[in-house]
């Protein structure tokens, strides 16, 4: 039996907390919603942390480069990047395609929320400060370098389409076997597995609260498998990730 | 007018506050420094530059960038006025950066230079700590450099735009135990105000309480455990801080 799944919605013009039962219905304390009157709502309100490069295929394709300027040599600790508020959106919400740009690029991931403050919390604990899991989509224009801050690519309002629900922890027993699937207008175009991160959930946990403290609710994504999907203003872009549920997001020419 | 975020009794309030770093509540009393606890005034997305002082990019054998160096800090990195910050245990480099920041007054999307400063609602001060040991050539400076808990005070308070004559003729300063260790004008920075508001709003939407953090001169150098770090822009104000061990700063942590 499925447990509730926890939303975020706008009910009577205010963003609530919901949730959604075994049923499938649902609920606003004690109301039941019908779901086509409610607009689901990213499921976090603060900046969202990513780890880059945390997928094999991807570390490996780029493995020689990493020997040449300005990169030097690998990296020594574990690379993360920042999708600022801006970047929140929620299910089906559109995913605008700058002016003068031809193609965008999804980034499926596998995201987890933070139950209670996570403060130097060691990998052996980890796992105890997680609520659930989520899906995340890190939207991006092209990159083609990682030696500065992905801010002009990365930041763009609406780029980090993060939901539609948070999953129990309770349901998924091991994160690190977790198949992800992202569909372009219904036909499939990347498969991957969480078996491939260089660095597991746990550790990942371990690594950035030790300099960085994590607040309830606070969302982090554990990375993105190689080979992004360009996608067109008209596309549809869905995000399947196994026990956990589908994130869509269409991309639109901005207006 | 200058506004602020303190704690008073374990209560946050906004306050006004006087020249005298005293403060008024919504009540119109007024408390001393001594008996409040300053907290950043703001919480919204905060961008800081690299690179931003052409003196400074010379410093640090780099030419001066020919488009913004741009990165986002995150809210854990912040404190406020008169808190401590903490000196990673074995780390060989740590140094203050006495930046002017811009506060974002109203939402600003597609804003063309010549408009830009009407989206700016005031200024404020970080002092945006770097440690050199962290930084790897990977989304160059990465979080560890610049998102550690407590490196970021930013404060005491934000000042009206209208209360600066002008942001780019502004004296910056820093000051270790009363010395002087950095000195610069708001005037050699690369890119202004009103250039990096119409370049991050050209992709994105910028809203009120938004930061841009514009950047130090040159004058970098080490602190260490017991320094008082003051950093000072002419008519903006000042920002204190202390700097503590870790093993102060987690003892602290585990008391409290």
């Amino acid at each position: 039996m499925s447990k509730t799944k926890k939303i975020r919605i706008n009910a009577d013009g205010i963003l609530r907390e919901a949730v959604v039962d075994e049923q499938a219905r649902t609920r606003l304390d004690d109301r039941v919603l019908e779901l086509q009157d409610t607009r689901l709502r990213p499921v976090t309100d603060q900046p969202v942390i990513c780890v880059a490069l945390n997928y094999a295929g991807h570390y490996d394709e780029l493995a020689d480069a990493f020997q040449h300027p300005p990169y030097k040599q690998p990296p020594r600790q574990p690379v993360f990047f920042i999708k600022p508020r801006n970047t929140l959106a929620g299910h089906l919400d559109e995913i605008p395609c700058p002016d003068g740009t031809d193609l965008i690029y999804t980034g499926a991931g596998l995201a987890f929320v933070i139950e209670r403050t996570a403060g130097r919390v060691t990998r052996e604990q980890a796992l105890d400060y997680i609520s659930g899991y989520t899906i995340y989509n890190d939207f991006t224009l092209a990159e083609d370098s990682y030696f500065r801050p992905p801010v002009t690519t990365k930041c763009l309002d609406g780029y980090g389409p993060v939901g539609p629900y948070i999953v129990d922890r309770e349901e998924i027993t091991n994160p690190q076997d977790i198949e992800i699937r992202t569909y372009v207008n219904r036909e499939l175009r990347q498969t991957a597995s969480t078996k491939d991160m260089r660095l597991e959930t746990p550790a990942i946990i371990e690594v950035l609260t030790e300099f960085m403290t994590l607040d309830p609710g606070a969302v982090v994504v554990s990375g993105f498998p190689p080979d992004r999907v360009a996608v067109q203003p008209g596309d549809e872009v869905r995000v399947e990730i196994e026990r956990i549920g589908i994130l869509v997001n269409r991309v639109v020419q901005e207006c | 007018m200058k506004s602020a975020r303190v704690k008073i009794n374990d209560k946050v309030e906004q306050v006004a506050v006087n020249d005298d770093y005293s403060v008024i509540d919504a009540g119109g009393r007024i408390w001393q420094e001594d008996e409040i606890t300053w907290l950043p005034p703001r919480h919204g997305t905060v961008f800081a530059l690299g690179l931003n002082y052409v003196d400074h990019a010379a410093e640090l054998a780099f030419k001066a960038p020919e488009e913004p160096l741009l990165f986002l800090k995150t809210p854990n990195t912040f404190t406020g006025h008169r808190q401590r910050s903490y000196r990673p245990d074995n780390v060989e480099y740590m140094h203050y950066e006495a930046e002017l920041v811009a506060v974002i007054g109203k939402t600003a999307r597609r804003i063309r230079r010549r408009d830009a400063m009407n989206y700016v609602g005031g200024y404020t001060l970080c002092n945006d700590y770097a440690v050199r040991d962290y930084l790897e050539n990977y989304y160059r400076p990465n979080l560890r450099v610049k998102c550690r808990d407590s490196l970021s005070p930013l404060g005491p308070y934000i000042i009206d735009r209208d209360d600066i004559d002008d942001p780019h003729d502004l004296k910056l300063s820093t000051r270790v135990n009363g010395e002087l260790r950095q000195e610069g004008t708001t005037r050699d920075m690369v890119f202004n105000i009103p250039f990096l508001i119409e370049y991050l709003s050209a992709f994105m939407t910028l809203q009120p309480g938004d930061m841009i953090s514009t950047g130090t001169p040159k004058g970098l150098s080490d602190v260490r455990p017991g320094d008082e770090v003051v950093i000072e822009v002419e008519q903006v104000g000042r920002l204190i801080n202390y700097v503590i061990s870790e093993q102060e700063y987690f003892d602290e942590l585990a008391t409290c």
